[in-house]
């Protein structure tokens, strides 16, 4: 058996609110491979960001990790003090974010701001610095790296300001990069363009990823395995291929369901009734319970235990009677 | 079906900043000459990546702003000739929902307040009539009463976005742009909207200019598509023609692009990025991106050409697709 390279273990976050203390994320349990791209899909408001936040140690103020571990190659990263972290982020972590135009700083030149990561991070010459970003530009599809080290974000566009972040983040090769939906605010062909990046860098590059999104499309063509959040809560993971071809968890088979296609013109779309539930009116039982077709009794109540099929885990009350089947 | 407007050749060029006083002034070809025709109670989509004037072209038909030339006809009437009391009776007809709930409802104001607004603006009967329209028309979008007094600021993405559905359904409109009235929401909530706005349109027969670059939600919604590329319409059919056959290299792209959960074929790539407006390409704008441009295409522009009836493409390949046919 492969050691992971991030293992989330037992995750509970909670949010300081006007309304009082809730946990955001409950008994989050994750693991990551080396070499592996694991997707995060949910819906807005169920903990996909905190998620990443906790793993890269930039919570808001308001938020605090309770209790659980988060073991990144052998440091336990939520031990770990502001020196210890600075060492960590973007040498061996680090982060892609949504909106390329709001994480560059836009009054200083892109060649610094890539090379930023060398100077805090190794001892190499100004020059060296310099010829190293030129690759890394060439690397992820800059044209002409050599003036536009002198340019400022403002002069580049969409797809470009998203390449220099990436390039940001793959500089001081990290062994991990999370990914917080990094093409969203990009056009259908600049998305095509990144997540083709995205792929070659898979295949040339020995890291993993975390990759944040709520485009299945996008997913379906980047990762290996699929993480499915519901209410701060992972309720299915499993392989793309499987999630997509049969799908478990109610929710799961939802989201996938009322992706719109062009195929089903003339019939309504199918909708998941409801909104999910904000953090100060959720119960002991299912979070998904009240927008569930296939809801039982015990629903309301118990909170369901994780089942396991093969590669593919769900928490969910409908397979409890399959699962003793199954053994 | 009844044409309900007719545009032709409507033009939104902006005046960029002279640099030195002796200089040309120059312009940024935001709409440059696009005809359409959108008949009674159809969905009609446009589409295209960022920066390519779909939004502006939008907002030129309900008037938001003043084209620079070219004609809008509401109804056989062309717009421009309305005298200022016709202008505000002819807004009641046409209405336009935005991309970001957040920012486009008053955040000082109660969703009831909202909602009378386009009554009062318009004089619609008396205080007793407005608050059943006002509940009625909640009621018609999915919200209850218990929305009347809230703000903004209390409530969800969707239901925001119901809210502005509601503030332009109110004055019963017969047509509606929806700029992007949906790319801000999550996958299911999106769904619930455009479901919503499918029961409305049956329900009032309404007219839909549907703007979005999600070319899923536009292949499911529309009856009809418009693909523009810097300012143009490069093609145009029904749905179906467009998904099955697209003529133009454009069109092509974009629908390859699209991220799919099926078998995937690899996507038609695009080099670079949209070039600048203040200085398109010579002879057809998409040349420098294009997968199958050739000399000719860096030369001269190419004139749009009927395919079949209803679908029409401006390439210079369709041309000579027809020649070697022959």
């Amino acid at each position: 058996m492969v050691k992971p390279l991030l293992s989330v273990e037992e995750v509970e976050v909670s949010l300081q609110l006007p309304e009082g203390e809730f946990n955001a994320l409950e008994r989050i349990s994750f693991s990551v491979y080396p070499n592996e791209v694991v997707g995060i899909v949910g819906e807005s408001g169920c903990g996909k960001s905190l998620t990443s936040q906790a793993i890269m140690g930039i919570l808001p103020k308001n938020a605090i990790i309770k209790q659980g571990k988060i073991i990144f190659q052998d440091d336990e990263l939520t031990a770990l003090s502001r020196k210890q972290w600075q060492q960590i982020r973007g040498s061996k972590l680090s982060m892609i974010f949504q909106e390329p135009m709001t994480s560059l700083n836009p009054v200083l030149t892109i060649g610094k701001q890539i090379s930023e990561v060398l100077k805090q991070h190794t001892t190499l010459s100004k020059k060296d610095m310099k010829e190293k970003t030129i690759s890394i530009m060439k690397e992820v599809g800059l044209p002409r790296a050599a003036q536009l080290w002198k340019a400022y974000p403002h002069q580049l566009s969409g797809g470009m300001r998203q390449r220099v972040v990436i390039a940001m983040a793959l500089i001081g090769q990290p062994k991990l990069i999370i990914a917080d939906e990094p093409t969203t605010a990009l056009d259908v062909t600049i998305q095509a363009q990144i997540v083709e990046l995205f792929k070659k860098i898979k295949q040339t590059r020995n890291m993993s990823m975390i990759f944040i999104s709520h485009d299945w499309g996008v997913i379906h063509a980047i990762c290996d395995r699929v993480l499915v959040m519901y209410a701060g809560r992972i309720v299915e993971q499993g392989s793309i291929s499987k999630l997509l071809s049969s799908p478990k968890h109610p929710y799961t088979k939802s989201l996938i369901q009322s992706i719109p296609d062009g195929a089903r013109r003339g019939q309504p779309l199918y909708t998941i009734p409801g909104t999910v539930p904000q953090l100060h009116v959720r119960h002991t039982g299912c979070p998904f319970a009240d927008r569930c077709q296939f809801k039982i009794a015990s629903c309301e109540q118990i909170f369901p235990h994780t089942y396991k099929f093969n590669e593919q885990t769900v928490t969910c009350h409908l397979y409890a009677k399959e699962k003793e089947v199954s053994l | 079906m009844k044409p309900l407007i007719e545009i032709e050749n409507i033009k939104k060029f902006y005046k960029q900043k002279r640099t030195n006083i002796f200089e040309k002034p120059s312009f940024v070809k935001a709409v440059n000459g696009i005809s359409l025709t959108l008949y009674e109670g159809e969905a009609f989509g446009l589409v295209g990546e960022s920066g390519c004037g779909k939004s502006t072209t939008g907002q030129l038909i309900i008037q938001l702003m003043k084209q620079t030339d070219g004609t809008i006809r509401y109804k056989g009437k062309d717009v421009s000739t309305f005298s200022p009391k016709q202008l505000k009776a002819w807004r009641k007809e046409v209405q336009i929902v935005f991309q970001d709930p957040y920012s486009s409802l008053n955040p000082k104001k109660t969703i009831k307040w909202i909602l009378n607004e386009p009554l009062a603006l318009h004089r619609i009967g008396g205080k007793a009539y407005r608050d059943e329209k006002i509940i009625q028309t909640l009621k018609e979008v999915g919200l209850d009463t218990s929305f009347l007094y809230r703000y903004p600021h209390e409530l969800s993405g969707g239901q925001r976005q119901r809210v502005a559905i509601a503030a332009a359904i109110i004055l019963e409109p017969q047509f509606m742009v929806i700029d992007e009235g949906v790319s801000a929401l999550d996958v299911s909530v999106q769904a619930q909207i455009i479901n919503l706005l499918k029961e409305l349109q049956e329900k009032y027969s309404l007219t839909y200019l549907f703007i979005s670059h999600d070319l899923n939600i536009v292949q499911y919604f529309c009856d009809r598509i418009a693909v523009m590329y810097m300012g143009e319409i490069v093609e145009l059919g029904t749905t179906e023609e467009i998904g099955a056959y697209p003529k133009h290299p454009y069109t092509q792209a974009l629908f390859s692009a699209i991220p799919t959960i099926g078998n995937k074929q690899s996507p038609t790539k695009l080099k670079g990025d949209i070039p600048d407006t203040s200085d398109p390409p010579c002879g057809c704008t998409f040349h420098p991106r294009c997968p199958h441009a050739f000399e000719r295409c860096k030369l001269e522009k190419p004139i749009t050409m009927t395919i079949s009836k209803g679908h029409e493409a401006a390439c210079h390949l369709i041309k000579l697709e027809k020649e070697k046919m022959r």
